[in-house]
């Protein structure tokens, strides 16, 4: 196993720490920038009233004539960049077995090793726990620096923007089981990365048609960011246990799936 | 192997396969492309799920415990990638991890046979020099079988002798190599038996030396003078294929006893054996 770890050591590392040192810039500066734009983000929401839509659904709260300083620093939580960012390390990550290694004709040597498919699955999913750790914590970092900067009420508060990172991380998990079901049902690493990616883009989108057009809502619950609520907890400071528990449950039912095709599947380079 | 077959796409892409390799033999593994050899491979690595029937190596069932099995297995693809971020120095290292001993000892020598520079990464070497890197990995940890999926493909020609030359000392020294090959000449030269695969159908698993026996040899008979050629009256075992001068060209069909016999009774200025061609032989299991 330790031959095993040395191997997703080297070939992540570097990746996982160009992505938390995006993140901490990217979060420190949008918690900077944000707060002082929040008059003339609430003239954009007066002239453009679907605005106030998308807002509501990134952040997980109704959107106002008024925003408070609180749904300013939620905004930073919900950031394109950011999920961008997050996402796509670990769409990249999880799709590295099997699908990465299939694509690449590296499975043969792969599992010619002593080391069973199990084995395998469960040492990328703890270094995708891990790395998500890192990440996160690279977010909730830079959002406790650039909110040093900041005059009250929107000062650092630890207990709030923990719970947002917990709530992020519970978004990251159930992306990451998402991703580990399709790359083991997939030989093509680009592939696998597409259909979740378009799935997480669909989900985005679907977010904001709720927002716009009522009689959407009833589909809200489909789409994992409606699980997903900054603004409200920054607001609040209460997290939904349900949203939890539905975020967790979908990342471990798709995990498991994942798992269950892994350890009967054909593997071989093709 | 019993009773083993694997279906691709509802293709049967090889059927009830039976077979056993003796430990300290070399099987040579013949076959046209996409006769199944790979898959076979692949079911014994446990890449693969049999349809049907089973397949063991040292009493452990090949899909169930794999990963038990490869502590014991040395294996190189048909089409070899590596990481490209590995030399041979940090794949040894990690291969030591992987099997729970140090292999970089057991490595030295063959780094030094395939004189391989350790620090080369993967990204700069030649497909040559990938493939040795494959063939020390496969080797280094010393395993009890060895399975090759034609690993001379990518060798120079001294590189091939050099490999053939070490499947046969670990041969001697008791492991066992099952060694697939399109190459006829290679699996003549170390095989000790041969099992031939045609559309996924075993058609032939015999000793090498049964096989020799079978092979069609020339004999080529020098008379001193045209009469004595012209006079002369060939054996049932031996039937005429050219004559040239005082030269007859002759296919030997029978036990070189027969032919030994008969020789003692004519006045020949040379005679000449040659060598059984089992090509002929391969090619009619391939046709």
């Amino acid at each position: 196993m330790r031959g095993l770890i040395e191997k997703i050591v080297r070939e992540s590392l570097g990746l996982v720490l160009a992505a938390s040192l995006a993140l901490f810039l990217v979060v420190t500066v949008l918690t900077l920038i944000l707060p002082p734009m929040q008059s003339g983000i609430e003239q954009f929401t007066v002239q453009l009233p679907g605005l106030k839509g998308l807002l509501s659904g990134l952040l997980g709260v109704p959107v106002l004539n008024r925003l408070s300083a609180g749904m300013m620093l939620g905004v930073v939580w919900v950031d394109p960049v950011v999920l961008a960012v997050l996402w796509g390390f670990e769409v990249y990550f999880c799709t590295r077995f099997p699908a990465a290694e299939v694509d690449n004709g590296t499975i043969d040597i792969l599992l010619s090793w002593p080391l069973s498919r199990t084995a395998i699955y469960l040492c990328e999913t703890a270094f995708c726990l891990l790395w998500g750790v890192v990440l996160l914590l690279s977010c909730w970092l830079g959002f406790a620096l650039g909110s040093l900067w900041l005059e009250a009420p929107n000062h650092f508060l630890a207990g709030r923007s923990g719970l947002v990172v917990l709530n992020l991380g519970a978004v990251y998990g159930a992306v990451a089981g998402l991703t580990f079901l399709l790359s083991s049902l997939s030989n093509r690493r680009a592939r696998a990365m597409t259909v979740v990616l378009a799935l997480l883009g669909a989900s985005y989108l679907l977010n904001f048609v709720t927002q716009l057009w009522p009689p959407a809502a009833v589909l809200s619950r489909f789409s994992l960011l409606h699980y997903y609520q900054p603004g409200k907890i920054l607001l609040s400071g209460r997290l939904e246990p349900m949203s939890l528990l539905v975020l967790v449950g979908f990342g471990l039912v798709c995990w498991l799936l994942g798992w269950w095709r892994v350890c009967r599947r054909d593997l071989c380079s093709s | 192997m019993r009773g083993l077959s694997h279906s691709y796409r509802g293709r049967l892409a090889i059927q009830d396969l039976n077979l056993e390799i003796p430990q300290g033999s070399i099987l040579g593994f013949l076959g046209p492309n996409g006769a199944g050899k790979t898959t076979t491979i692949r079911i014994l690595l446990g890449f693969l799920r049999p349809s049907q029937g089973q397949a063991s190596i040292f009493g452990l069932d090949c899909w169930r415990q794999s990963a038990e099995i490869k502590r014991e297995v040395g294996y190189i693809p048909g089409d070899l990638r590596l990481y490209s971020w590995m030399n041979a120095a940090t794949a040894l290292d990690l291969l030591g991890k992987l099997h729970g001993r140090d292999v970089r000892a057991a490595a030295g020598p063959l780094l030094e046979r395939f004189r391989l520079d350790p620090r080369v990464a993967v990204r700069a070497m030649s497909r040559g020099m990938r493939q040795q890197l494959g063939l020390i990995l496969a080797l280094a940890p010393q395993p009890r079988l060895l399975i090759l999926d034609e690993p001379t493909m990518a060798l120079d020609p001294l590189m091939q002798d050099q490999l053939l030359d070490y499947l046969q000392e670990l041969a001697g020294q008791g492991h066992t190599v099952f060694f697939s090959s399109h190459t006829l000449a290679e699996v003549e030269r170390i095989c000790h038996r041969v099992a031939i695969l045609r559309d996924g159908r075993l058609v032939a698993h015999e000793s090498m030396s049964d096989l020799r026996a079978r092979g069609e040899r020339e004999v080529r008979l020098s008379f001193a003078t045209l009469e004595q050629a012209s006079e002369c009256q060939l054996p049932a075992c031996l039937v005429e294929l050219q004559r040239a001068g005082c030269t007859l060209r002759c296919q030997l069909q029978g036990p070189v006893a027969e032919l030994l016999a008969w020789l003692a009774g004519q006045s020949l200025a040379d005679v000449t054996l040659e060598s059984p061609n089992l090509e002929s032989i391969f090619r009619g299991f391939y046709a």
